[in-house]
Order: structure tokens, then sequence, then C-alpha cells
């Protein structure tokens, strides 16, 4: 194989850990994508730098890391808050991600799929509404008979029950014994 | 998080619901606030990334097989922003092209064109409101997308443009013949006397648009001072349209390209397309069309901030705001 082969590869099988990784910090999706197209170019040039003992994914992060860092100076605006702090706990969380069995990131995200299903179903609903069927915050307030301020505060109550228990199943994973 | 003090816990409550509507400045916040935000942006995209594989899974393929494409192609591959490099010095090339045939054959602009340009401004300044419909072509080097509004004119001055942005929020620039102001999804409704003010507020959004290319008397202003015009010829119902080049020496920010159709008994505009020929990495408007829809009833307060947010939202003037960048002149906006 040669170096673009080996690097496709690299690509398809890293693509949602880092595209998850950028989300999590760029609220513009355009910006996501560019700074995701971005990351992989720098990776592409300085394939000779990367130290082929060490994992894949936390160089790529790195990466995107100083990419974030420097849109973020630029353009405040396109980012949640954007802060060194933030940036390491989102590495963190997904470097735990990284170390779940599975080849794929959907594979090591099984623990998504588990807490989701066991969301109390108006919580369900409302992460059904707004990610999968990617309605608004007006729509989902009409259709959920809510006003916009309680879907804001039915979908944050979700995501924090969601983290609770992605939380719980991989530091379970990661016990000594854990099948 | 329980003992977290009650302050500190409703802020972090506060932000995380607000986590799609507003940027937030990290500035100040505790770490524990902080590191509690970063959980819930990370399971936001967590599941943004899990709703995009089960709508369209193709588009993860396509992120993959554009960083291939890229990297295939040798003149793409040496920097990422090889390619605009390459782009711009195209441009470059295309653009001293045009200008030099342009001043081989005929570079002032048609006597007839400008006065044309001046009797459409003399009819929009009447003071019926009328509305049009918006479309902007956004365009970066990876994506392209488009976005839908309305705005609505009334006179030379006032204007209200009304836009959806990605997130299902809407944001809101207008002008009121005195202040031009702008109401963003969430933060500061924000006014100013000076529209530049405004233009340089607006660069910072998602979605730039500048509100002097909304405000349709100071584009056909430009049009008959900066770009060299002339008549083109259409079909469409026995119209006549008016094309404009930009002149070399008139500011970048204005589009390349203006193309303006008017009714022929009254002269109001009836389609203006406004196009840019530059590249980005990042998505800047490439294509702005205005369609004429319809003339409507509307009271005046129509065009101040005041009927466009809630009367809590706080107001503030970016004459207050310490400035980012050198204000410049700009008298022929007015």
């Amino acid at each position: 194989m040669d170096a673009k082969e080996v690097f496709e590869i690299l690509v398809r099988e890293h693509a949602d850990m880092l595209i998850t990784f950028i989300r999590a910090a760029v609220r513009d999706d355009e910006l996501a994508e560019d700074l995701f197209q971005e990351t992989m170019l720098v990776a592409w040039r300085r394939l000779d730098q990367y130290d082929r003992d060490r994992p894949f994914a936390p160089w790529l992060r790195g990466i995107a890391r100083r990419l974030i860092m420097a849109e973020f100076r630029q353009n405040g605006r396109r980012f949640y808050t954007c802060h060194e702090t933030v940036l390491d706990r989102l590495d963190a969380l997904t470097a735990a991600v990284e170390r779940q069995p599975g080849d794929q990131w959907q594979e090591k995200l099984s623990a998504l799929e588990e807490c989701l299903a066991g969301l109390p179903e108006p919580f369900r609903l409302a992460v059904e509404l707004r990610y999968e069927r990617e309605l608004g915050q007006a729509q989902m307030a009409e259709q959920l008979h809510l006003s916009v301020a309680g879907v804001k505060k039915r979908l944050q109550r979700a995501r924090e029950r969601l983290f609770s228990c992605i939380e719980r199943k991989l530091r379970l994973a990661q016990a000594p014994g854990a099948p | 998080m329980n003992d977290w003090q009650d302050s500190t816990w409703r802020e972090y409550r506060h932000f995380a619901e607000e986590l799609e509507s507003c940027s937030l400045s990290a500035e100040g916040l505790p770490e524990s606030v902080l590191e509690q935000l970063a959980t819930t942006q990370w399971v936001h995209a967590l599941l943004r990334t899990r709703g995009e594989q089960l709508r369209d899974a193709s588009r993860r393929s396509g992120r993959v097989d554009a960083v291939m494409q890229r990297v295939t192609q040798p003149q793409q591959v040496a920097k990422p922003h090889r390619r605009a490099a390459v782009l711009r010095w195209g441009t470059l090339v295309l653009a001293a092209t045009l200008l030099l045939s342009l001043l081989v054959t005929n570079w002032p602009s048609s006597p007839d064109a400008v006065a044309q340009v001046r009797r459409m401004q003399a009819a929009m300044r009447d003071d019926t409101p009328r509305e049009y419909d918006v479309r902007i072509e956004l365009e970066s080097l990876v994506r392209q997308r488009h976005l839908e509004g309305t705005l609505t004119v009334r006179g030379g001055r006032k204007f209200v443009f009304e836009c959806g942005l990605p997130l299902g929020d809407e944001l809101i620039l207008g002008a009121d013949g005195q202040s031009a102001w702008g109401v963003p999804p969430v933060g500061p409704v924000v006014l100013s006397n000076d529209p530049n003010q405004l233009d340089r507020w607006t660069e910072r959004l998602p979605v730039q648009v500048s509100p002097h290319i909304l405000s349709i008397d100071t584009v056909l202003a430009r049009m008959a001072t900066d770009y060299a015009l002339e008549y083109t010829t259409s079909t469409e119902e026995n119209r006549r349209s008016v094309c404009g080049v930009r002149k070399p020496e008139a500011p970048a920010r204005f589009p390349d390209e203006v193309i303006v159709t008017a009714d022929p008994d009254t002269g109001i505009v009836q389609t203006l397309v406004m196009k840019w020929n530059r590249d980005s990495l990042l998505p800047r408007p490439k294509r702005v069309t205005l369609t004429f829809r319809k003339t409507i009833e509307l009271g005046d307060d129509w065009f101040g901030h005041e009927r466009h947010h809630e009367p809590s939202r706080p107001v503030v003037s970016l004459e207050d705001q310490p400035a980012s960048t050198t204000p410049e002149s700009d008298e022929a906006d007015n």
C-alpha cells in the first residue's frame, strides 16, 4: 500500500471521531466541515512527522485543536464556549470513547445507543425531534406543547441525563473484569 | 455539581440551555463551569453526528471523499490554502484581462444606463413599502448552501431584512432612516448611526450579510458612481436590465457584478442580482438575489428595531463599544 492508501484508511477510520470533536467546539456547521478538511490536509502534509508508534487519533485532534484556537481568535462568535479547558475536557472525553472496543466510532459508542434507549419518553422524544428530525426549537415547541424556553430546558436535561449514563457506562467498561 | 454555589450553578444552566443559540465568552467562567459546558457541547456533538448518520449516511463518505480528492490532486496538496492562492491568481489574471478588454472597448458607462439607474433610484425613493424575496447563496471551497429571507423597504433609507439562520434562529437587520440596527438570535440588540459600524458587527455573525447590500438605494447609488454600466438585452417581458461591473478603484466589499431589472413604466426594481468572484475557505455570499414580491401596507414603526424584539431585550449603541477596526468614511452610502 502506498502512503495515500494508508492515509485513506486512517481518514475513514477517524472521520466520525474528528467531526464530532470539532462540532463540539464549533457552532457553525459549515465552519466545522472546513476545519475537518483543513485538519485532514494538514495531517497529510505532515504525515512524515507522525510517530507511528503512537495512536493516530490524539495526533489528529492536536492538529484540530490548533486550527480551532486559531479560528476562534479570528471569529469567536462561530463557536460555543471555546477555551483550552473546554478543549482539554473534549479531548479527554473523546479519548475515553476511543479506548472502547470496536473498529468504528459508532461501535465504540454503543453506550450512547443504550443510554438513549433508557431515556424517559419525554426526553427521548425531544432528542429525536432535534437531532434525528432536525426540527428547530420553535417547531419543537409546537409539537411538544412547550414554550421555546421549555424546549431548551428539556433538551439540556436530556443531554445531562445522557452524559451521566454514558460516563457511568464508560467507567464500567474500563473497570477490571468488565466484559 | 451539588456543592456548587447557587449562582455558579444557575450560570451553567443558563449557558447550557442557550447552547444552540449563542456563543459564550469563556472569560471569567470558573473551571468547573467550563468543564460542565464541555460535557454539554460534547453530548450535543455526539447526537448531531449520530443524527446525521441516521438521516444521510452518504454525507460521511462525501466528507472523506472530499479529503482524498484534495490529497490526490497535487496542486491542492501542498498547502490547504494553495487552492485559494491559485484561484486568487487566476481571478487576478482574469480581472486584468477583463479590465484591459473593457478599456480597449468602452470602459466608461453608457449614459443611458446611468440615467436608467438614476431613474430607478428616484422611483424607489417614494414612500410605498415594498417587499422582496431574498436568496443568499453562500459558497466556500468545500460546500455550497443558501439562505432565504424577506426584505421590506420604504423610501431610500428604511429597510428591514429578516433571515432564517442554519440552526433555526432568525437574524433581523434594519434601518429606520436615522440608525441602522441588528437583532441577533441572542444577546443585545445593537444600533448605530454609522452603517459601517453595523457592517463590521455583521462580519462577526455566522452569516455575513452586509447592510450595505440590503439597502437598494445604496446599491443603486454605488452602481451609478462605482460601476461600469451597460444595458443588457432581456427577453423577459420586454424589460431591459442594467449590468454593472465594479471599477477597480471601488471598495472591494461591494459586489463584483450587479444586474438590475426594473419595471419599464414605473422604474421600480423587479430583480437585483449581486455576484462576487471571490473564493474563500469559509462560507461567504457568492450571489444575492432580490426579487420584488408586492407592495404592502405598513406602519412606519415597522422600520424601528422595537417592533422586532421583546421589550426586555437590552439595546446597545455600537458607538459606545470599543472599535475593533478603524472606521472608514463612506459618504456615498447615504
